[in-house]
């Protein structure tokens, strides 16, 4: 980071409020999503927003960026009430948002982007300036002390350069408050580090930045203050000097959180599916072989982009396999469709619930039958009470929160969606468990409620294989774990002989065989 | 700070309230608008209440109502059918042309042409889902390919039906109800039963919703497209053989434009063209509605141009209504 900048010298945090909440109250429907929310943020402050999934922190934010009206309470502004009734309103007090999903247009470059909706105008009515346009996307990105090609069209980018490019673009209108949500969750480590200097750079330059998070860890890098949200209230705003991790993960999920990972101790038994010097179409998955033991979990780490999904899906069928075999229980099989994987008692858990994981406009039950309607048909006539009582009884089990088995699916928080997913392939009685992700946008008790369904899995001779990005849950979780890099595998490491170090070599490519 | 507490507050409760009742009113609207049509033309035209015209309304709706029925399947698997409408005019040219020009007997004419219904629907599923092209654009070139078939071969002529069995289809009845009406109402019974009952309908709202999670659920999509476009084509050639039957005429020329009709009357039924969404009997609700307002604007002598303007506008008053509904 070429920007020059010495916290010594800085003064302390700037005491003056910037914004502040009080008593907002927000429903949808039967659900209150928001209750009494109190909250302020100081001139010059990064001051974190945490809770589960569902406690309410995307509608507070939503409120903020004027996105929704809130049904009672008041925002006050630099010490005056203001409205946010639309995101203009909030967009002219200086409030820009970014998004987990990221609003750039991928065929326009880099300039184009950061300028998108204040273009300079150019000499003739309608027409933009681009050498302005150039210089005030040079001008930003150089305040970042980023070097991005700004010709470069966005699809080409980096999500982490499209990150600085969302930030760059916020930046432009020169904002007083930047709310972040969830910003590194598809970062990987270096990435993050670089995005938490430019996020400090800017809080010294008296910029109030909101920022959500998942990752506890990481506030303690970052966050001046954390406040903790849980079921659409304030739980406390906390210093973060007078926090500690075990006190956040209290406050968020307001109990004693036991064990993250369970402390398993079943023999894995006999070899139940065995990939031999696997290739993909598309060369992301090259020459690839690893196997996996009845109740076994099985981690594939890896870097965002290392082929692991690919690898994922081509397990599945969804990915035409360009060579190799695959052997479940010593038998040859053919992957050539997903129906075929299914068949073979594979289920994919896919990394994106949203786009690939859930149908938005059915309901609970029949996403969760989705995979196994075929199991409670007789003659392609579907057996709906048998239908019902099975999807009731895995909801039950795997502990879903639901207003009834036909409500929407969108409704669920992320957990529980994620916890419809893994039931769909448990209902078809998948005898191998593919799971892409499956704690990513995940609250931290839907995550430990996860980990311990793979373990049961596991104790009834299921086999899992788990790709994670994150590290803990790997060292954490995997009796073996293998690593991925530009399509290659390496591995397997056991738990005890894994380490931090050594894997993160072996994902960057330092360290092989 | 505290100026703002109680009373805007009380004026965003009250637009969110408003924001719903809208949105109840935006489904109750279709009612109305049913209910005030009727009224029109009940008041206007002595006829229109009439047991006779209702026959004829059922009647009319037949046509578009049993393509509506495909079309309900389509569009809830995430399409659209635009070739509807020519290959009813395709399967009427063929069975005129082999029953009166090459003599063949009508039950080899009526299979030949539910045969190549079958075919166009095929062909249509083949193109979707190998090339995947999207089914408006696949479908429109596939509208004027077999409209322009029907046209070469009858050479453009409207051909006069004479076979009594064919004819039945059109204008006998069972119990006194005619033949297109129970066709329809059959037609309707049975989509209900499978898009609630079986896998394949269910499947069907899955592909529909989102594609690529169906698949990653192990669902092969392309044969669930395949047999949607093949049952749409199916249902065309059936509504084919009715309206040949029922005007004893085999014209290439016919239905132009009926395609638009059932797009309209199944988005006014609740569905969306984004797929995954929809139900047969807001289909059925659709249909009646245009059938009554066809009916009533030709009782009206409502010039045939105004007709195509008024149809137009519905049209893109269902379109509006679906994108509204999805605020």
């Amino acid at each position: 980071m070429p920007v020059s900048y010495h916290g010594e010298e800085m003064c302390p945090v700037d005491p003056v409020i910037r914004l502040s909440t009080a008593r907002i109250s927000k429903a949808f429907g039967a659900t209150q999503a928001l209750n009494q929310i109190d909250f302020d943020l100081r001139v010059g402050e990064i001051h974190a927003l945490l809770g589960e999934n569902g406690a309410g922190k995307s509608t507070f934010i939503k409120i903020l960026a004027g996105d929704y009206s809130a049904d009672q309470g008041e925002i006050t502004y630099d010490g005056k009430p203001v409205r946010l009734q639309s995101p203009s309103d909030s967009r002219n007090l200086g409030i820009r948002v970014i998004y987990q999903e990221f609003n750039l247009v991928p065929t326009m470059s880099v300039a184009e982007n950061i300028c998108l909706g204040s273009y300079p105008p150019g000499r003739l009515p309608a027409t933009i300036n681009i050498t302005e346009m150039k210089r005030l996307a040079q001008e930003v990105l150089g305040r970042l002390g980023e070097e991005i090609p700004i010709q470069t069209l966005v699809r080409n980018l980096t999500v982490a350069q499209q990150q600085v490019v969302e930030i760059a673009k916020a930046l432009l209108c020169q904002p007083t408050v930047l709310i972040m949500d969830e910003p590194t969750s598809a970062l990987n480590d270096q990435e993050t580090e670089h995005l938490f200097a430019l996020l400090r750079s800017l809080r010294d330059r008296g910029v109030s930045i909101i920022y959500i998070s998942h990752r506890i860890d990481e506030l303690f890098k970052l966050a001046n203050r954390v406040t903790v949200l849980r079921d659409g209230v304030t739980v406390g705003t906390v210093d973060i000097g007078a926090a500690t991790r075990a006190t956040l993960v209290q406050m968020m999920v307001g109990r004693e959180l036991a064990e993250m990972y369970p402390k398993r101790s079943i023999a894995p038994g006999q070899v139940l599916l065995e990939v031999k010097g696997l290739s993909a179409a598309g060369n992301k998955v090259r020459d690839v072989s690893f196997q996996v033991r009845r109740g076994e979990i099985v981690a594939i780490f890896g870097l965002l982009g290392a082929g692991q999904s690919e690898l994922a899906r081509t397990l599945f069928g969804a990915i035409p396999a360009a060579s190799g075999h695959v052997l479940l229980d010593g038998q040859p099989i053919t992957l050539h469709s997903t129906t075929a994987a299914r068949a073979a008692g594979i289920g994919l858990v896919p990394e994106d619930r949203k786009t690939g994981g859930l149908v938005g406009q059915l309901g609970v039950k029949a996403n969760l039958t989705l995979a196994a309607l075929p199991r409670y048909a007789r003659c392609g006539m579907v057996r709906t009470g048998l239908e019902m009582r099975e999807a009731t009884e895995w909801a039950d089990r795997l502990n879903v929160k639901r207003a009834s088995m036909s409500q929407p699916i969108r409704f669920l928080s992320g957990g529980n969606q994620q916890k419809v997913v893994i039931a769909r392939w448990l209902a078809n009685q998948s005898r191998v468990l593919v799971l892409d992700q499956p704690t990513r946008g995940v609250d931290v008790g839907a995550k430990v409620e996860i980990y311990r369904l793979l373990e049961d899995l596991c104790e009834q001779g299921v086999g899992v294989v788990i790709i994670s990005i994150e590290m803990p849950e790997v060292l954490g979780i995997a009796d073996h774990i293998y690593v991925m890099c530009q399509g290659r595998m390496v591995g397997p490491y056991s738990r005890t002989e894994a380490t931090k170090h050594k894997l993160m070599s072996c994902a960057v490519g330092i360290e092989g065989e | 700070m505290s100026s703002m507490g109680t009373a805007p507050a009380a004026g965003i409760s009250q637009a969110v309230a408003s924001k719903k009742l809208g949105r109840r009113l935006l489904d109750a609207g279709l009612l109305i608008f049913a209910a005030v049509v009727m009224i029109t033309f009940s008041l206007t035209s002595k006829y229109f209440l009439t047991p006779g015209n209702w026959i004829n309304i059922l009647l009319s709706v037949s046509i578009i109502g049993i393509i509506g029925v495909a079309m309900t399947l389509v569009i809830v698997s995430g399409g659209i059918d635009l070739s509807a409408a020519s290959t009813m005019a395709l399967v009427g040219s063929i069975q005129g042309v082999m029953v009166m020009k090459q003599g063949h007997p009508w039950w080899v004419a009526l299979l030949v042409s539910l045969a190549v219904g079958l075919i166009i629907g095929l062909f249509n599923a083949l193109v979707v889902t190998r090339l995947k092209i999207a089914p408006f654009i696949v479908t429109l070139a596939m509208s004027n390919i077999v409209r322009g078939a029907a046209y070469i071969y009858t050479t453009g002529n409207a051909i006069f039906l004479q076979s009594p069995r064919l004819e039945w289809f059109g204008v006998g009845r069972v119990l006194g109800i005619p033949v297109p009406v129970l066709l329809m109402l059959g037609a309707y019974l049975g989509m209900w039963a499978a898009l609630r009952y079986t896998v394949f309908g269910r499947y069907v709202y899955a592909v529909g919703g989102n594609p690529v999670a169906a698949r990653l659920a192990g669902i092969n999509t392309d044969r669930y497209l395949t047999g949607v476009f093949a049952f749409s084509g199916l249902a065309a050639a059936v509504a084919g053989t009715v309206l040949t039957g029922l005007t004893a005429t085999a014209m290439p020329s016919v239905g132009v434009g009926y395609e638009l009709d059932v797009v309209t009357a199944v988005l006014l039924g609740g569905a969306s063209l984004r797929g995954g969404e929809g139900s047969i009997w807001g289909t059925l609700f659709g249909v009646m509605i245009i059938g009554v307002l066809n009916n009533g604007m030709a009782l009206l002598s409502v010039p045939p141009f105004w007709q195509i303007l008024a149809k137009g506008v519905l049209l893109l008053g269902a379109v509006s209504l679906d994108a509204l509904r999805k605020r």
